[in-house]
Formats: structure tokens, C-alpha cells, sequence
């Protein structure tokens, strides 16, 4: 069983139709890239599988947990919805980083909400309350540490430059251990000669096992760190395989097209 | 241009008129202008002092209490419903036999219903003259003041014929109002005619000098206290910056919460919702302020004496609305017209607010819309991104507004609320519109009474203070959230 598996998804915007039936599997601790030109529908996927947008039909499945199945009449519970959100994590291309709180905050405090609630629907003590907050700010610093900014725990992100933001932002979907993490663009909105420190983060991670799914641009990372590609056009998949084949024999003519197109710019 | 086959002597003695009309106007203005700017410091004789000295007199007879004081204070114009009580207190007649008379369109003071019954009893309100309506909340003219006066000396048995109350130019199409003070002068200077003392032993005589102005100019030489001192002047001020400070608080305390509830109901997804409050915001933020202070005083009181006159229509006319009703749904049975009967009876108990209460209440609601444009600004003005960053971290609606949205809206909002805020401070002036002592109108009175203007300039000082403080305030808080962008 894949740990992320997508069975025809179809979405539309009124008469607009941007995903018309898409279906593939994640296997555990791989990494899919998603490559197309705008408009094929690749970020409107990623945010189906991420509970941003409700797609009309298809299923999703994370770990054996269907997060999305649209044949399912019965409404889904608080518990549920939130295990579901749970499930995955998203890293944006504009970051959206919260403001006010400095880095260590902007990474804890989703999590120490969470733990909060839990505690208090078990009555714990103040102590427990205290020793789990404590856990939370250690795994962050952890965290943060891994993504190389240990140096920066009070900064604010207007402070920081657009490369550290995105890894702190990448260490604040971390921290929620999601079962796969998905990334929209994540380097689109750098300079280029900041890219590199975030595709090492990213590089890092994918070494480490994590199943990821990103949405790129950046051919070469796609193809150094992907176990496979996905090309989409017209909100269908066009074609996917092993980047090593793929950017070097691509099948279709869609696709030939596409890294012509890719490679002049 | 002269009519046709006037002759040369008309001509010039209509020319002459003129003339004598325009100086004596610009006459009449220099010396008010001179009164005023010369008035500060000095022993003044003017007509305030002794508006003032009647004012007391009448409180310490007890015609005036002290609540009803403030109605006559200053320049403001008697209502008839004043006149009317503070005339029965004066004739020392016992009122209780005197319960609400058959006509509904009174307000429902309850001296005011039996002084006017008592009136009508007396003979003292013609009700011929009337056309059987009182008016009670209009503004007394003189005219009515000195027919009435005249009836009164009638029936308490002090009628000398040249007596008149008040000297005016007769004119029907503009009949001149009268200030309480001119009244209380009036009622004091009726004592003073009238007591034992002053009686012939034949019983009715005559006054040659019929005006009670001309006569109050050659008394007024020695009145007037001097009491405004910088000291008494700054505390009586400071009482009405009092009011003021407590109109701004508490329109602020409540102004604010329910802002926000409006807010979130302009951007809300149910629709009939969201139209009712865009609507109703268009309609506070377009009307004046004054105006809803009006409103939201008088409003109440002639919606009771609305209702009550259906409810009396329904009453004597046999009631066939009721048996329409009963017609039209027989299924809603008696009942749905019990319950119109007892909705109309609930209604016609409403009496205008307390003054302060209603103050509050239109600033509380006119505030709470404007505030609620500004929240809405601030909120719509957050980027998507923030409640998609919360909710894929599995944070919930509420969390996120309050964890991430809000300080961000505070940081937006700053600029624009502390010009609202101080927009208000000013705005509590209004207040005065609906008899509220405010600071304002605190430094206006001793225009009259004391022919000081000074005092009025001082309350300028006050504002700057209070707005001075507020400023800092903001600026500071501004500052305290710098730390972010």
C-alpha cells in the first residue's frame, strides 16, 4: 500500500474543468516531482491532496486514511477533519510566514495549540502542560538546527532573507510529522542564487526518507532528487516515469515541447 | 422703485423708515458686540444677571425644582409643557384630583397631564383657542405666554386690565419664542406685583409701565454675584469635561465589541445578513449625528403616543379592526388581536429616555458602524495566505483569527481608529442637542450669566489635553507593534 495514493480527481471552477481525472501512487519515502506549464492544474492537485480545495470526485488516501473520498455521505468529525489536515503538509511559494511571532514561535505554535487542547480535554496538570510546551520548544530547536538557522531563533521574518523564510517555513510544516510533505514552488519566489540553500534543505530531506511531493520548476533538482516525474498538461497527467529517462527520452510530443521551451529559458 | 401715484410725502416717510430700521439694527449689533467683547471683568448690568436672579427665585419658592432648572438655564427656549407645570406649581392649586385628561397626543410626563388638566379646568387654556390640542412639546410663543399669563392673573383674582407680561412685536407669521429665564422673570415680577404689600386697599389697580423688561432694566442696576473666578470657572467646566469623559468611555466600551460583531455580519456569507447590515451602515453613516441623537430621543415618546392613539381608536370606535381580523383569520382566533392589543398597550407605556441614556445609545450605534468599516478594511486587507498557512497546520477558524489574524488587523487599524477615537471626543459635544451638560455648553453659560466669553475659548483647552493624551497614547502603541511588518 502506497503511503499516498490519488484515485481520479476531477476539479472544476464553474465551467472552468482544471483537473480531469488524475491518478497515481506515492510509495513511502519517495519523492514525485510535479512538472507543467501554469495552468495544467499542478497547484490546484497539490492543494486537493492538502485539504485546501475540496476536489468534486475522486478519493485520496494517506497511510490507509482517506482523507478525501467523494462517495462518503456521512459528515466528517471535528477529530477527523483535523486528523485528516494532519496527515499532510504544505510549504508555499510565498512562505506565509505569521508576522509577529519570531522564528521558534512561527514554528511551535500550531503544535503547542494541539497539544494544548489535548491535554486539556485529558485535565492534565499545569507540570505536564509545562514538560510537553518544554518537549515542543526542543523539537523545534531540533528542527530549526536541521534546516541550519539555530542562529536566528528570535528573529522576526522580516529580518530574514527570502531563503531563510522558506526554510523556516519548511521547518514549521516539520514539526507537524505529516506523512507527506508537498511543496508548491517552494523556490519560485527567490532569487536564484538563494534557491540553492533550499534545494539542499529539500535534498536533505528526501535522503532522510521523507515522502515529499513537489511542485517545482527547477528541472535539474527534479531530476537529482525525484524517484519520479510527473508531467501534467490539461489537467491530466501526460506522462511520468523515472526522471533519468524522462528528461533524456521524453515520450511525448507535449513533453519534448515543454523542455525545449524549459531549457531555452 | 416707488408705486404708481404714491405721493412725494409717502415716499420720504417710507425712506425714513428705512433707514431708522437699519441703524437701529446695526445699533443693536454694536452693542451687542460691545457688551460681549467689554462684558469680561466688569460689574456688568445685563439681563442675564437678572434671568439668573429670577431662576433663583423661583427655585427657592419651589415653583421650579431643581431638575427643571436646567430646562430654563441658559438661552433655551421654554417648552409649553414647562410653562404649563411650573404655572400649576405656582398657583399652589392641589393636583391630584387631576388625572389624564381624554387627548392622547401628550407626552406621557405625568405633571404635565395634570397640569394641563388642571389648566383646562381653570379656564387658563382656552380650548377653543387650542383646537382642543396642547402641544405640550412645542415651544411656548409669547403671544401664548402673555393670552395665558392674563387668564391666570384672571382666575386667581389679580386681573388689572393694562396688565401684559412681556413686551413683543406682534407678528403672526413668526410669533417670538420665550427663554425660561424671561419666564421666571415674568412669575417674579407677578409675585412682586401682586403680593399684600403691594395692593391697594380698592382691590385692582394699574401699572403704567406695562413691560416687565423696561421695569427689570431699572431694578437690574445691582445684580449679578460675581462669582466666576478662574477656580469656579475651571470646576464648573471641569464637571462637564466630566460628562464628556464619561460619554467617550462608555461609547468606547461598547462601541468597540459590537463593531466587531457588525463587521464580521457585513462580511458574513449569509446573505440576507450581509445586506441588512450594509444597509443599515449606509443609512448611520449617511445621516448627521445630531439628527440621530434626535431621533433616538424623541423617537421613543412618539411611538407610545402613536400607539396609544391607535389603541384609543381601537378602544371607542367598537373596535372593528378586531373583528376584521377575526373575518380576514379566524383560524389566528381572538388571540393574534389579544396580542396586537397588548403589543399597542406595552408600546404606548414608552416614554422618551433618559438624556444621557439616549445620548450613549445613538453614539454607541453611530460608532459601532464606523468602526466596523474599519475592521473590515483591516480584516479583508490580510493576505489569503495567513488562514491557508494556519489551516494546513491543522490550526481551526477561531485560532487562527485570534492566533494569527488579529495583532495583524490591530497593526492596520491603528491609524484610521485614532482618528475615529478623536473624531469622538469631539462628537460628545453634540450631546448638548438633547439638554446633556457637556463641557461646551458649560462655558456657554456664563455667557449668559456672568456676560463672560472667555470661559468659552477654555474649553478648547480641555479637548487639546484630553486628545494631547490620546495622541501620545496611540503613538505608543504604534511603536509597540513596529516590531513587525
Amino acid at each position: 500500500m502506497a503511503m499516498l495514493e490519488v484515485k481520479n480527481i476531477c476539479k472544476s471552477f464553474g465551467k472552468n474543468e482544471v483537473l480531469k481525472g488524475i491518478d497515481f501512487n506515492l510509495e513511502e519515502g519517495k519523492v514525485i516531482s510535479i512538472i507543467g506549464s501554469s495552468g495544467s492544474g499542478k497547484t490546484t492537485l497539490l492543494r486537493c491532496i492538502t485539504g485546501l480545495e475540496t476536489a468534486d470526485t475522486g478519493k485520496i488516501t494517506v497511510n490507509g486514511r482517506d482523507t478525501f473520498d467523494s462517495e462518503r455521505t456521512t459528515k466528517l468529525s471535528r477529530v477527523e477533519k483535523r486528523e485528516n489536515q494532519l496527515a499532510t503538509g504544505l510549504v508555499f511559494q510565498s512562505f506565509n510566514l505569521f508576522p509577529q511571532y519570531n522564528v521558534l514561535d512561527n514554528v511551535v505554535l500550531a503544535k503547542k495549540l494541539i497539544v494544548k487542547h489535548d491535554l486539556k480535554a485529558r485535565k492534565a496538570s499545569h507540570t505536564e502542560k509545562k514538560e510537553a510546551f518544554d518537549a515542543i520548544v526542543e523539537e523545534a530547536k531540533d528542527i530549526i538546527a536541521h534546516v541550519g538557522l539555530s542562529d536566528k531563533l528570535d528573529h522576526f521574518p522580516c529580518q530574514l532573507s527570502g531563503g531563510q523564510q522558506q526554510r523556516v517555513a519548511i521547518a514549521r510544516a516539520l514539526i507537524m510529522s505529516p506523512k507527506v510533505l508537498c511543496f508548491d514552488e517552494p523556490t519560485s519566489a527567490l532569487d536564484p542564487e538563494i534557491t540553492g540553500e533550499v534545494l539542499k534543505v529539500i535534498a536533505g530531506l528526501a535522503h532522510e526518507g521523507r515522502t515529499m511531493l513537489i511542485v517545482t520548476h527547477e528541472m535539474g533538482f527534479a531530476r537529482e532528487v525525484s524517484d519520479e516525474v510527473i508531467f501534467m498538461d490539461g489537467g491530466v497527467i501526460a506522462e511520468k516515469g523515472d526522471p533519468k529517462e524522462m528528461f533524456v527520452n521524453p515520450q511525448t510530443h507535449r513533453l519534448q515541447e515543454f523542455l525545449s521551451a524549459m531549457l531555452k529559458a | 422703485m416707488l408705486p404708481a401715484g404714491l405721493s412725494a410725502k409717502g415716499n420720504f416717510f417710507e425712506m425714513m423708515k428705512k433707514i431708522l430700521c437699519i441703524m437701529l439694527t446695526l445699533f443693536s449689533l454694536v452693542s451687542l458686540l460691545g457688551v460681549s467683547a467689554f462684558a469680561d471683568g466688569e460689574e456688568s448690568n445685563t439681563q442675564e444677571n437678572v434671568y439668573t436672579e429670577a431662576i433663583e427665585y423661583c427655585v427657592e419658592k419651589g415653583y421650579v425644582t431643581e431638575d427643571t432648572r436646567a430646562l430654563l438655564e441658559g438661552d433655551t427656549e421654554l417648552t409649553r409643557s414647562t410653562f404649563i407645570i411650573i404655572l400649576a406649581s405656582h398657583s399652589g392649586d392641589d393636583l391630584s384630583g387631576y388625572t389624564q385628561s381624554g387627548f392622547f397626543d401628550v407626552t406621557k410626563e405625568k405633571d404635565c397631564l395634570s397640569a394641563v388638566a388642571w389648566a383646562k379646568d381653570k379656564e387658563i387654556i382656552d380650548s377653543a383657542d387650542m383646537g382642543g390640542k396642547f402641544r405640550p412639546d412645542e415651544l411656548i410663543t409669547a403671544m401664548e405666554l402673555d393670552d395665558m399669563m392674563y387668564r391666570y392673573a384672571d382666575y386667581k383674582g389679580n386681573l388689572a386690565e393694562q396688565e401684559t407680561y412681556l413686551s413683543y412685536s406682534y407678528s403672526e407669521d413668526d410669533p417670538p419664542a420665550v427663554t425660561g429665564g424671561e419666564f421666571a422673570l415674568v412669575l417674579k415680577t407677578y409675585d412682586e406685583l401682586h403680593s399684600p404689600k403691594n395692593e391697594p386697599s380698592g382691590g385692582g389697580y394699574q401699572i403704567k409701565e406695562p413691560t416687565i423688561l423696561s421695569s427689570a432694566k431699572k431694578k437690574g442696576g445691582a445684580a449679578g454675584k460675581r462669582t466666576a473666578t478662574f477656580g469656579t470657572v475651571t470646576k464648573s467646566l471641569l464637571d462637564g469635561f466630566l460628562t464628556t469623559v464619561e460619554l467617550f468611555g462608555l461609547t468606547l466600551l461598547f462601541s468597540l465589541p459590537i463593531g466587531l460583531i457588525c463587521s464580521f455580519a457585513s462580511m458574513s456569507k449569509v446573505k440576507p445578513v450581509k445586506w441588512f447590515m450594509k444597509t443599515f451602515i449606509w443609512i448611520i453613516r449617511g445621516t448627521p449625528l445630531m439628527l440621530q441623537l434626535i431621533v433616538v430621543y424623541y423617537g421613543p415618546g412618539l411611538v407610545g403616543t402613536w400607539a396609544a392613539r391607535i389603541l384609543t381608536d381601537l378602544m371607542t370606535t367598537g373596535s372593528p379592526f378586531i373583528t376584521k381580523l377575526y373575518e380576514l383569520w379566524p383560524w389566528l382566533g381572538l388571540n393574534f388581536a389579544e396580542l396586537v392589543i397588548n403589543l399597542l398597550e406595552w408600546l404606548s407605556t414608552w416614554t422618551t429616555f433618559d438624556r444621557f441614556f439616549a445620548a450613549l445609545l445613538a453614539f454607541v450605534i453611530n460608532y459601532s458602524c464606523y468602526f466596523s468599516e474599519i475592521f473590515r478594511g483591516g480584516i479583508e486587507s490580510i493576505s489569503k495566505g495567513q488562514y491557508e498557512a494556519g489551516q494546513v497546520l491543522g490550526m481551526t477558524k477561531i485560532q487562527v483569527f485570534f492566533k494569527v489574524v488579529l495583532l495583524q488587523v490591530v497593526k492596520r487599524i491603528i491609524a484610521p481608529m485614532s482618528n475615529e477615537i478623536m473624531t469622538l471626543v469631539k462628537d460628545t459635544s453634540l450631546a448638548r442637542t438633547i439638554a446633556v451638560y457637556e463641557v461646551i455648553w458649560a462655558g456657554q453659560r456664563f455667557i449668559k450669566s456672568d456676560g463672560l466669553l472667555w470661559p468659552l475659548f477654555y474649553t478648547a483647552v480641555f479637548y487639546l489635553i484630553f486628545c494631547g493624551l490620546l495622541t501620545i497614547l496611540f503613538g505608543k502603541l504604534e511603536k509597540k507593534l513596529d516590531y513587525f511588518n
